[in-house]
């Protein structure tokens, strides 16, 4: 009984990380219909960045209480520069191209921004793992957990249920709905389109570098943390449906469970488990879970 | 004018310029240095594969997966030597188109039925499957260490330790010429060019009786095969094969390339090919600690300026050479 | 019906044309492979061309960095002095990512275009694994430092192709003497190894030798975490719940970080006696925050500054000195696996400049180089497994302790046994598993 209140620990504690890195990637799909590689850069970039802000911070003797805040402000500064930066002036020169040709252009960005990354930080790891060591532990399921682990499921949701408002009971909200269905009656009824694009990959860019920021404190930061993540979050975002943040979070809730029970019951399968997940919902709902079918135009 | 006159005007810019292409690149090795003609071999293995990926290109459709492909054919050379014994380069070439084409042959009738990103993601779920299935059963496939092979005989005969890269070179060569021809062939057949329709307006092409299924399907099966026979040849070069030629970032590059070159022609991989590896030995070699930033301003200067990627830099040359052809034979 | 005769007959005319085109080629090639004429009496060069090669990208970037930030400053100390047979050095740096076909047309490129003498790094096994075979085809002398397959040797012999440093069969073997003397009371054993060659290899080494040493501990679980994971929770669950006596792990550089990182406030070190084989990265990067107790090993023979009373020789802390006033950090093992490789290459030199009394072909290094011993930093190497070509030396092993580095504040080890070569290391042309297998149930070697 124990095993499974752990498994279920491990797993929601898994899922929660899984959202917070994919839901970004899910949200640019949903409104710009662009599959953003450089994803996993705006991850490591509000990783960096966060870190740094909260070493910065606690040289200045402050209370540790407020790194979180820290984080979550360092996490919005990137989002805003990078994203904006981004989409301005690359994304916007290839809407009106092909799917792939956008998604080169986001692999190419991906590149640039590694090694951007690397000259600005360096390769020795950054640890800012106050926020971590700051919660102490508690003990579930006979097992000792750190606390920051549980910080993860709020964040995601809190995160969660802010889209949620931003896009069902805010006026903005509304205008990205209209955007995504049609952008030509948009532009003919008066509403900046290339304006609504930009606010919203610089949402999804927050989401990306929050994801980063709040993974910071739990981990060494190294040169290409971002290529696992994009993997990961193509995973998440292909199973859950391209551009549904519920379906975020149920992908990332199966991925999760299934990785913890495969850990605990079948350590072998380790490796197999996002790969599997993803393949079986692919092959029986290809636009996965919550994703919605293209219609074919003629 | 007789059908075989009127077949080969039409067909002849196209098949001179790869008869040139032949000329040229068996000429080459008398220029360029020894480690240029590695380079070259790389070059071409990657060409070939690539057109696979055009093909796919063509019917609209783009796979981040075909490093699949290329594992399966580096890993049928691998255990065809290590297991079955095989030391025969000619034998190993067809293990690698079988073993390459009935996997693309299985995979196709579940994968030709998706378009867009989703052919895109689940082409490349699939090839992160393989590449976990490589790294778990280590103890046949040597997981990350990977199998090293020593170059096989070609036709019977082991060319001397001295000529070894320069024969591999020619047949290398040989084969690309032959990948040209068959892509030249595929895309001015009927299907190739239901296959461009397809990506122009698909629910037309059906409307016309035309089987949209079967022409992706076959498309499929060929660039499946292609990238089989670049993994093969990949290994014969390298002497070295690993589970990363089935991660996405393999598959990524291959992409890379194909835009790189444009889609223009089966030529065109065959530029984007040799300019790529190029360049990313350029990048290597002035800024090592750089190189992935030179690498991404190429792509991203070539997607914003030159759209139809370097094959588009052909076009008034290309036409100004038919109109004299046509002319010629007035 | 003369539709298909022609198409026939084109057929045939462009098989045919194959076929004469195939054999014209042939013949040009063999008229190209003539032997190569005996080399002449070589000069002595105007400078010695060396590649280091090493990761300057990617996870193991701070690995690489250390390793040619320190061969670029040793090989600036060897040419202060004069160089090596008063040739001097010039390194060329080359960044070790983009795949295995990369590193192979990387190396090609300079070999053949640079003209480069010698090439030294390489930290990831199949990389070595695809190069060795390559310098033998074009007969450069090629050290490796970094990576830890055993493969390397045991199953293939070079001619040209070495590695200075030792590899993970002695370290694993290192790990389980030292912590059977640690805790002769232990009874069960986890392992969270990377899901890789090099995780499944250091397991079996450490299991197998574990089996010989203390055949009634049993392994309780082994987790194998996927090569490029930084989130380890459920791995520390599962560990944890479990309650082993020892935790083996493979885990190295950010990745051993990041799960210190998650395991130290989870209790894991204070629970059970964690064996960190390549541990000794993590003491320098994580600094004062790296918990004490934990059993760490180190690549490499001698990493002086982690040791609490550095009787190492003064040439090993003068050049870590020397490397913290120029880079201002400390170095890292990787680094010194860089010098040991430069050091193995100038002993090579000097030992066949001596006799010969002139400049030697590449053939006359290698052959020095074979069977060698000299001097690294501190640690006395001698190569002695591999037909001459893989480097044994002593292996050092110790506990993270109270006691802590005066500047940086990291803790320097405690309890520290230094094993003698031939003890973790099996005799020559034997296989390391095979020779564990061997060790009398119960006893060591």
């Amino acid at each position: 009984m124990t095993t499974l209140t752990v498994i279920l620990i491990d797993g929601i504690i898994f899922a929660s990380w899984l959202f917070l890195v994919s839901v970004g990637l899910t949200f640019i799909y949903g409104v710009l219909r662009i599959l953003n590689v450089a994803h996993g850069s705006l991850y490591a970039l509000g990783a960096y960045m966060g870190a740094s802000m909260v070493l910065l911070y606690l040289k200045t003797g402050a209370t540790p209480y407020l790194t979180y805040f820290v984080l979550l402000v360092a996490a919005i500064f990137m989002g805003i520069v990078a994203g904006s930066f981004i989409e301005t002036i690359f994304l916007r020169r290839v809407y009106k191209r092909e799917e792939e040709v956008q998604l080169l252009l986001t692999f190419s960005l991906f590149l640039i921004l590694e090694d951007v990354i690397k000259l600005i930080w360096g390769v020795s790891p950054y640890f800012a793992d106050k926020p971590y060591a700051l919660l102490g532990q508690m003990r579930l399921g006979g097992v000792i957990y750190a606390s920051y682990a549980f910080l993860l499921p709020g964040i995601a949701l809190a995160s969660g249920a802010i889209i949620w408002f931003i896009v069902n009971r805010t006026r903005f909200g509304k205008i990205i709905i209209s955007v995504i269905t049609d952008r030509e009656i948009c532009t003919s009824m008066g509403v900046n389109v290339p304006r609504v694009c930009t606010f919203a990959f610089i949402i999804g860019a927050i989401l990306a570098a929050l994801g980063g920021a709040f993974t910071a404190p739990m981990t060494a930061l190294v040169p290409g943390i971002g290529v696992e993540v994009i993997v990961l979050a193509f995973a998440v975002v292909a199973i859950g449906g391209m551009g549904s943040v519920g379906g975020a979070v149920l992908g990332s809730l199966m991925v999760g469970l299934a990785r913890a029970a495969a850990i605990h019951l079948f350590p072998e399968l380790d490796l197999f488990t996002i790969y599997l997940v993803m393949s079986l919902v692919l092959l029986f709902r290809p636009q996965g879970l919550f994703g919605e079918v293209e219609v074919r135009r003629i | 004018m007789s059908l075989l006159r009127k077949r080969l005007l039409t067909q002849s810019p196209m098949l001179i310029a790869i008869l040139g292409t032949l000329i040229i690149f068996a000429l080459v090795p008398l220029f360029i240095p020894r480690w240029g003609l590695f380079l070259l071999t790389v070059a071409w293995t990657k060409a070939i594969l690539v057109l696979g990926i055009v093909f796919l290109l063509w019917g609209g459709l783009v796979s981040f997966g075909h490093g699949l492909y290329f594992a399966v054919g580096a890993y049928a050379v691998g255990f065809g030597i290590k297991v079955l014994g095989i030391r025969e380069g000619l034998f190993l070439v067809g293990l690698g188109i079988i073993a390459g084409g009935g996997m693309a042959c299985l995979l196709g009738l579940l994968l030709a039925r998706y378009r867009g990103i989703f052919f895109a993601l689940l082409n490349m779920a699939f090839s992160m499957v393989v590449y976990a299935l490589l790294l778990k059963f280590y103890r046949i496939t040597g997981g990350t260490d990977g199998i090293s092979i020593s170059p096989p005989t070609l036709a019977g005969f082991m060319p001397s330790p001295t000529s070894l890269r320069l024969v591999y070179y020619y047949f290398t060569l040989g084969i690309g010429i032959l990948s040209l021809y068959g892509a030249h062939r595929f895309s001015s057949s009927p299907l190739g060019y239901s296959l461009r329709a397809i990506r122009n307006n698909e629910v037309r092409v059906e409307y016309m009786g035309a089987s949209v299924r079967r022409a992706i399907y076959i498309a499929y099966v060929l660039s499946g095969i292609l990238a089989a026979i670049g993994g093969v040849l990949t290994a014969f070069a390298v002497g070295h094969i690993v589970p990363e030629y089935s991660y996405w970032t393999q598959s990524a590059e291959f992409v890379f390339v194909a835009i790189l070159g444009g889609t223009g022609s089966p030529l065109a991989p065959l530029a984007g090919s040799i300019v790529f590896e190029f360049v990313r030995n350029y990048a290597f070699k002035l800024s090592p600690y750089t190189w992935q930033l030179s690498l991404g301003i190429v792509l991203l200067l070539i997607i914003l300026f030159l759209p139809g990627g370097l094959w588009s830099l052909t076009k008034p040359f290309a036409h100004r050479g038919t109109k004299w052809l046509l002319q010629l034979n007035r | 019906m003369k539709a298909t005769v022609r198409k026939f007959s084109f057929m045939l005319i462009g098989s045919v044309g194959c076929l004469i085109f195939y054999g014209i080629v042939f013949c040009v090639s063999i008229a190209f492979a003539q032997t190569k004429p005996a080399s002449p009496i070589p000069k002595a060069p105007k400078e010695l061309k060396v590649a280091l090669v090493d990761f300057l990208s990617g996870p193991p970037a701070k690995a690489g960095t250390a390793a040619i930030n320190a061969g670029r400053l040793f090989i600036e100390q060897i040419n202060e002095a004069g160089g090596i047979g008063g040739v001097k050095i010039k390194p060329i740096i080359v960044d070790e990512a983009g795949g295995v076909e990369k590193q192979v047309t990387e190396y090609r490129r300079l070999v053949l275009d640079e003209k480069v003498d010698a090439v030294l790094g390489y930290l990831s096994s199949a990389d070595c694994l695809a190069i060795a075979p390559v310098a033998d085809e074009l007969k450069t002398l090629t050290i490796f430092n970094g990576s830890g397959t055993s493969k390397l040797f045991e199953q293939r012999d070079y001619k040209y192709a070495f590695r200075a440093v030792n590899y993970e069969g002695s370290e694993n073997v290192a790990a389980a003497l030292y912590v059977t003397s640690m805790k002769p009371d232990l009874k069960t054993i986890v392992g969270i190894n990377q899901d890789y060659a090099w995780g499944r290899d250091s397991w079996e080494t450490f299991e197998h030798a574990m089996r010989r040493l203390k055949p009634g501990a049993k392994v309780l679980e082994t987790l194998w975490p996927k090569l490029g994971a930084v989130e380890f929770s459920a791995e520390i669950s599962k560990s944890l719940a479990a309650k082993p006596d020892v935790l083996h792990t493979s885990l190295w550089a950010g990745f051993l970080d990041s799960f210190i990182k998650q395991a130290a406030p989870r209790g894991v070190f204070k629970e059970t006696q964690v064996v960190a084989t390549v541990g000794e990265r993590s003491i320098v990067t994580i600094g004062k925050d790296m918990p004490e107790g934990i059993i760490v090993g180190g690549r490499g023979g001698f990493v002086p500054y982690i040791l609490p009373d550095p009787k190492a020789n003064a040439e090993a802390k003068k050049f870590y000195e020397m490397y913290e006033a120029r880079f201002g950090e400390m170095p890292i093992a990787d680094s010194f696996n860089m010098v040991q490789d430069i050091l193995a290459m100038k002993a090579a030199y000097e030992k066949a400049i001596k006799a010969y009394g002139r400049w030697p072909t590449t053939e006359e290094v290698v052959k020095a180089l074979e069977f060698l011993q000299f001097d690294s930093l501190g640690v006395r190497v001698s190569m002695a497994l591999g037909k001459g070509h893989q480097a044994i030396h002593p292996q050092v092993f110790g506990i993270t302790g109270s006691q802590r580095h005066p500047k940086w504040g990291f803790p320097l080890l405690e309890k520290v046994k230094i094993y003698p070569a031939e003890k973790v290391n099996p005799p020559s042309t034997v296989k390391h598993l095979d020779w564990i297998n061997s060790w009398p149930e119960g006893k060591g070697p």
